[in-house]
Parts: structure tokens; C-alpha cells; sequence
């Protein structure tokens, strides 16, 4: 507690920084699943598309990269304790069949994930989920928000229809690391990236930004550490340092 | 009038104090470029009828007609496209399909149709939409992505007008200790919200901007005594502050108090400390010149404004309204009126009393009949509004940092907080800085009280919508710099600069997770 006021600031200083830096490297390595695509355009939907036993129900637009090896979808029911089997088959859009999956009945209320298939990208397919059971489904919509406030909710993308979809979402496999996602940001972020930016500057500018606070935090101490009066700039006659502001 | 003779040249700390300016302007101008690249397209609050307005300004060379709103979307057939095809949803989670983007790519290569924007921002003053207008007609050429961009990187560069005259009002509030500015001005350059929308398309960016040098103008007329050419800079901040953004009227009846108390404070030291030298303070800034420095400041807001209200509905023929003013509420006598906003006010913080109608919600009510429910919110404002929403709310306001980082953030505030309240305690008592004190204080409750009223009337018109975001208060977010300032003084000399550099540290943590979340949300 008697050190110089140069080591006290510089210890804190590096004592926040091993903080600041484990928590970020703890986030970073942080295992979770990941969405690989979705179709919904809404948080939670205020729409059930009900598939009635039996029937088969088909949706355009459908993106599935070939790294999604999981789909969710949520299901309700009624009349029954478990749930129906439903079959989903996937076409291109020249309608060939690329690739279906399966979840079998017995399932309860909910959110459920099927496994798919090894499969090469399908973009703006068809996607087709036939009920096999007995009783009706309803299956939560992409479009139509709960939340109130939304207010674009209800825009369709290119294929859809102009009502609520089954909502789809797709996982990557595993649980990866939010670091092993980094060049999959590079290229989601290019997506609608403007011709003003090159493809990496979603990293470069994050770089640049860490050294800039970087430097900023080292001259902040730097300053900190400067004994009382030492400094060349002392603006104010002791007065104004011995009375509180403002 | 506190400043003694002499010191006039070493008042802006001297050689190392501008150093200490240019770094915290550089972190807020690469702060706010970086968010301008992560955050994608139109995910700023109102983003895609900000960037409408701006582009109908730019085409028609005026403000928008207020007579009717728009056709589509937001009026403007490229925002339209992008907002309509874009794999990033405002309320979902991201689609990633590279044919939707192609699609849309292929869409804003069509010519642009430009009609009227939405209402709920084309009632705003053109100020900002006119600035950033400025460099999509310089390339006007490019796609809306690109203008998109440019138009941010105004914003950008009003982030760090913002920072800079925080940095220079803290000065000029907390004198002594250079290294306190430092710290207040790095806080204010690495609030992650305040650089949020320092990268969006907003005339938030500019009514910061404003209020931040009105703080800053004040602050150095107190200190400095009001003259013509001061009160000329607090009324020139207070006139950009109103061609920006509804929103600084709440600044006003502080900055109109804080301007006579310089007035009387000059009067008063006139007659206290009149020892006949001509370089006395009291003589160098007196009350003559103070009384110039207050009609310069009325006059330079009053008339120039004045002017264009006169130009909005003669020339432009747009009516006197504002986004919120067709909001009105129905009240059965004027006292049930204000006694229901009073109550409104008081669950924002605090318990609902017996007494007192349901302001907030703590249910879970249903849309409609048959309909699963969606939570109210917020159902706790001070909560979820001030504490959440100021530590990290971005996008349309849908997603934060997670729960345990903001218990442990908002108890850091929490502890900044009461040393700088102490600070100020200590402040009240001497007769100094009480001018300054209810001065700023005031200016934070009209801003407060203002945005209360408007969220009161939303909410109350709409069903229960939520109106209240943190960055409502951002006019005075130079307060906040202070406050970190201020709560490094109050621990002393040596345990203030130790207090100084964790919270530069975390600071910047903060930043930088800040960024980290906003990546994983749309790319992750």
C-alpha cells in the first residue's frame, strides 16, 4: 500500500487488463451450437402452420448449406401424448429431390432437432414436411413476430410466400468455438458487405481498433502514474486542487 | 468567476492536455468506424427511414413534405430492396443465404425511386440529414451500401466532436487534475451505446454532438465569466442542437438557467472583490459583458430558429409537428393527468405504490386471444431501460450483453456512481460549484422529464409499446464522463489515479466485448 503512485497505477492497470483479457478468452473459447441458416425472420412467432395428418405441406426459399447437419423446428400438437412422424424431403429448384430426413413420432411439445443427412448447399429449395400420423401439427411460422413492437416482421424474402413459412433453423455440427468461426464471419459479413470495404475489414477494423485502445489505455496510465505536480500541464493554482469541482 | 488572473493560457492543461484530447478523439473516431463496419446494414435504431430521409434530402434538395408518408417501407426503393432481401432480419436471427444476397445485389443496381419517408422520422429538423447527405452527393454513383457507409462515417465524425467537447466540459468542470479529464473523456470515447450510434444513421449523432458543446460552452462560462463570444457558442450549440433533434428542447430551460446564474455570479463578484485591478476576473469578464454574452446566446439561438420555423411552414409548407406530437392522451381533468405521468415516473425507479395505476407490466400478457403471450416490457425500467439498456442494448433494441456481465457492470456503475455523488456533495457545499451543479442537474432532468413525457403518451397510444431507450438521455452523456471523472477525484490524488486506470481498463473491455457480441449476434 506504500508503493509509488507509478506502481500502484501500473499494477491495477495490469491487473484490469489479465481480467479484461481472460473474460474475452473465455468467451472466445466458449463451446455453443451455431446456427449454420435459418428461414425466420422473427424471434418468436405469432403463427402455428398447421400441417393436418396425412398432408404434406411444401415451402420455397429454403438456403441449407452443406455445413448444417441439424434442423429444429418447434411442434405442438393435440389429440395425442406424443408426436406424429414427419418426413421432410428437400428438391432443388428445378424440383429434383436432393436429400430427406426424418423425425420419428413419440416426441413431445416443443423445439426438435433432425439429424440430417450429409448434403451438398441447397439454395432457395424446396423444402416439404409430411405428417405421417394421425392427428394434426402445428409447426411455429418465420414471419409473423409476437413481439408488438416488430415492425418488419412481416417482409418476405425472395420465394417465400407472402405468409408465415414453417420456421427452420439449421445448425452447424458439433459445438464449435466462437474462434473457429472467424472465417465463416468473414465471409457472412460479406454478404451485403459495401464495394467500400475489402472482404477483411470486419477484422482489420476490430485489429486497428484493439491496438488504438491499446496504446490509449497505456498512455492513460502513463499519465495516472505521473507524480502530482510532475506534470507540465499543471493548469490550476493549488486552490483549484484542493477544492472539490465543479 | 473563479479563475485568477494569469492563468489563462496553461487553462487547457498545456501541451500534455491536447495530447490527452487527440487520443480520445483518435479512440472514438476508431471506435465509431469500427462499428460502422461490424454493425450491418440498417441494424441502427430507425436505420433503414433514417438513411430514406437522408437520400430524399439528397435528391430533393429540401425537407420532406410532412403531407403524407410513405408507399412502402421506408419510401426508398433500394432500402426497400436491401431491407426486403438482406439475410439479416431486424427481430430474427440471420439467414446467411448467399442467394438472397445476390438477389438484392442485383435489385440495387435498379434505378432508385425516392418518395416521402416515414412520418416518424421525416418530422425531425433537417440538420443531420442535410450533413449527411453531403458526401452521397459527392459519389453519387455508388449503391446505397456505399452511401449507407459514407453516411455513417458523418456520423462517425460527429461520435467524436461528441468526445471531444465531453473531454473539453470536463476540463473545464474539474480543473485541477489533468489526468481526470483523461479518464472521463476515454470513458466517454469507449461507451459502447454512445459508439453504437456514432456508426448508424441517426441525427442522433448531431443532437449529441450539440448538447455535448452546449455542456462544454456552459461549463466554460462558468468558470471563464460570460462574454459575448461565450454566450455566442451556447447559443450557436443550442440552435444546431434544435435543427438536429426534437429531443435538445429539454436541454434548454437548463441552459437558459445555468446563463442568468453566470449573469448573477458576475454581478455578485463585481461587488465582492472590486479591488480596483484592471486584470481582476470580475473586471475582465463583468457584468457588462455578461449581460452582452446573454443576448448574444438568446440571440443567435432565438432568431436564426426563429427563421427557420418561419422557412419550415412558409417554404418547405411543413407543419409545426414533431414524431411524437399526434400521441395525445385522454385524461379526464388535467390533475389526473399529471398525477398519472408522476406515477409513470415513479415505477420507473421504484416500487409501485397501492395508490398508484399499473404503469408496467409484470406479466406476460398475450397479443390477442388464443395467442401465446409475449413478455411486457420492460417490466422493470430501471432495470432493463437505464441500467441494461446503458451498459449494452443494441440493434432495433433486441439484444444485450448477458445477465452476470451486467450485474457486475452495473455494480461498477453502481460504485462510480456514489463517489461521484460524494464528490458532489462535497462540491454543494462550497459556494463555487453550486451554480454548475443545478445548472447540469436541471439540464439532465428536462432531458429525462422531456423523453418521459413523450414515452408516456406512446406508451399510453399504442396499447403498451415501449418507447424508452437509454439513448433518449445521451444529451447528456457527457454527464456520464464526468461522473467517471469526478469519482476518481473523490478517492484523492492516489487512490483517484488507481481507481483511474481500472476503469480506463475495463473501459475498453467493454468496448471491445461490446463488438464481440454484435459480431457473434450477425455473423456467429
Amino acid at each position: 500500500l506504500r508503493l509509488p503512485p507509478r506502481s500502484s497505477v501500473t499494477i491495477a492497470a495490469v491487473v484490469s487488463a489479465l481480467v479484461v483479457v481472460a473474460t474475452i478468452g473465455v468467451v472466445l473459447l466458449h463451446r455453443a451450437p451455431r446456427l449454420a441458416a435459418t428461414n425466420t425472420r422473427v424471434s418468436a412467432s405469432l403463427v402455428g402452420v398447421v400441417i393436418s395428418a396425412n398432408r404434406r405441406r411444401c415451402q420455397g426459399g429454403e438456403y441449407v448449406p452443406a455445413s448444417a447437419s441439424r434442423m429444429r423446428v418447434f411442434v405442438g400438437f393435440a389429440g395425442a401424448a406424443t408426436g406424429p412422424r414427419l418426413h421432410l424431403d428437400y428438391f432443388t429448384p428445378q424440383r429434383v429431390r436432393a436429400f430427406s430426413a426424418v423425425l420419428p413420432a413419440g416426441y413431445g411439445p416443443g423445439p426438435q432437432m433432425v439429424r440430417l443427412p450429409a448434403h451438398a448447399t441447397l439454395g432457395l429449395g424446396l423444402l416439404c414436411i409430411g405428417n405421417d400420423g394421425p392427428i394434426p401439427v402445428g409447426l411455429a411460422g418465420n414471419l409473423t413476430s409476437l413481439n408488438p413492437a416488430a415492425r418488419t416482421g412481416s417482409l418476405n424474402g425472395p420465394g417465400e410466400r407472402p405468409g408465415d413459412d414453417v420456421r427452420t433453423d439449421y445448425f452447424l455440427s458439433g459445438q464449435p468455438r466462437w474462434l473457429d468461426m472467424s472465417s465463416t464471419i468473414v465471409s457472412r459479413a460479406a454478404l451485403f458487405r459495401p464495394t467500400l470495404e475489402s472482404p477483411g475489414s470486419l477484422w482489420a477494423m476490430l485489429a486497428v481498433f484493439v491496438i488504438v485502445v491499446a496504446v490509449a489505455c497505456a498512455f492513460a496510465v502513463g499519465r495516472l502514474g505521473e507524480q502530482p505536480g510532475s506534470s507540465s500541464a499543471p493548469a490550476e493554482p493549488q486552490r483549484a486542487r484542493d477544492e472539490p469541482g465543479p | 468567476v473563479t479563475r485568477p488572473p494569469g492563468s489563462r493560457g496553461r487553462a487547457d492543461g498545456g501541451r500534455l492536455g491536447r495530447r490527452a484530447l487527440g487520443v480520445c478523439l483518435a479512440v472514438a473516431l476508431v471506435h465509431g468506424t469500427t462499428w460502422a463496419f461490424v454493425d450491418p446494414p440498417l441494424q441502427g435504431p430507425d436505420e433503414p427511414a433514417h438513411i430514406a430521409t437522408v437520400e430524399y434530402v439528397a435528391h430533393q434538395g429540401r425537407p420532406p413534405d410532412l403531407a403524407s408518408g410513405p408507399t412502402s417501407f421506408t419510401g426508398n426503393s433500394q432500402v426497400d430492396a436491401l431491407a426486403q432481401d438482406m439475410p439479416i432480419s431486424i427481430d430474427g436471427d440471420p439467414s446467411f443465404s448467399p442467394e438472397l444476397s445476390a438477389m438484392a445485389r442485383r435489385d440495387l443496381r435498379s434505378p432508385t425511386h425516392v418518395g416521402p419517408p416515414p412520418l416518424y422520422v421525416s418530422t425531425n429538423p433537417p440538420l443531420y440529414y442535410a450533413l449527411a447527405a453531403l458526401p452521397t452527393l459527392a459519389i453519387p454513383a455508388r449503391s446505397i451500401l456505399d452511401r449507407m457507409l459514407l453516411m455513417r462515417l458523418v456520423s462517425v465524425l460527429l461520435f467524436g466532436v461528441t468526445v471531444a467537447l465531453g473531454f473539453v466540459f470536463i476540463r473545464e468542470v474539474l480543473p485541477g487534475e489533468p489526468w481526470a479529464w483523461t479518464v472521463g473523456g476515454l470513458a466517454l470515447a469507449l461507451q459502447p451505446v454512445l459508439a453504437f450510434m456514432g456508426g448508424a444513421v441517426s441525427p442522433d449523432s448531431a443532437l449529441f454532438a450539440s448538447a455535448a458543446g452546449l455542456f462544454a460552452a456552459l461549463a466554460r462560462a462558468f468558470r471563464l465569466g460570460l462574454t459575448p463570444r461565450r454566450g455566442a457558442m451556447i447559443g450557436l450549440a443550442a440552435l444546431l442542437g434544435c435543427l438536429s433533434k426534437g429531443t435538445m428542447y429539454g436541454l434548454l430551460p437548463g441552459a437558459a438557467l445555468g446563463t442568468l446564474l453566470c449573469v448573477l455570479r458576475q454581478r455578485a463578484a463585481v461587488r465582492e472583490n472590486d479591488d480596483g485591478d484592471p486584470r481582476s476576473p470580475a473586471r475582465l469578464a463583468g457584468p457588462r459583458s455578461a449581460a452582452r454574452g446573454l443576448v448574444a446566446g438568446a440571440g443567435l439561438f432565438a432568431v436564426p430558429f426563429a427563421a427557420w420555423l418561419w422557412v419550415n411552414t412558409h417554404v418547405f409548407s411543413r407543419a409545426a409537428t414533431t414524431t411524437t406530437s399526434g400521441y395525445a392522451v385522454p385524461h379526464t381533468s388535467r390533475l389526473h393527468y399529471v398525477a398519472s405521468i408522476a406515477s409513470y415516473i415513479w415505477q420507473q425507479f421504484l416500487p409501485r405504490l397501492p395508490f398508484m395505476g399499473v404503469q408496467f407490466r409484470h406479466d406476460f400478457p398475450a397479443p390477442a386471444p388464443g395467442l401465446a403471450p409475449f413478455p411486457a416490457f420492460p417490466q422493470y425500467a430501471l432495470w432493463q431501460v437505464w441500467l441494461e439498456g446503458f451498459i449494452g442494448r443494441f440493434g432495433f433494441s433486441e439484444y444485450s450483453f448477458p445477465t452476470w456481465f451486467n450485474v457486475i457492470a452495473a455494480t461498477v456503475l453502481a460504485a462510480l456512481g456514489i463517489c461521484a455523488l460524494h464528490f458532489a456533495w462535497r462540491a454543494s457545499r462550497l459556494r463555487r460549484g453550486r451554480a454548475e451543479l443545478i445548472t447540469f442537474t436541471l439540464m439532465l432532468l428536462g432531458n429525462f422529464t422531456l423523453v418521459a413525457l413523450i414515452a408516456y403518451q406512446y406508451r399510453h397510444a399504442t396499447g403498451g409499446i415501449n418507447f424508452e431507450q437509454t439513448r433518449y438521455l445521451f444529451p447528456c452523456i457527457v454527464l456520464y464522463g464526468l461522473i467517471v471523472a469526478a469519482a476518481c477525484r473523490a478517492l484523492g490524488p492516489r487512490w483517484g489515479r488507481v481507481l483511474g486506470a481500472v476503469v480506463v481498463v475495463l473501459a475498453a473491455g467493454h468496448a471491445v466485448g461490446a463488438l464481440l457480441l454484435t459480431m457473434g449476434r450477425y455473423y456467429g
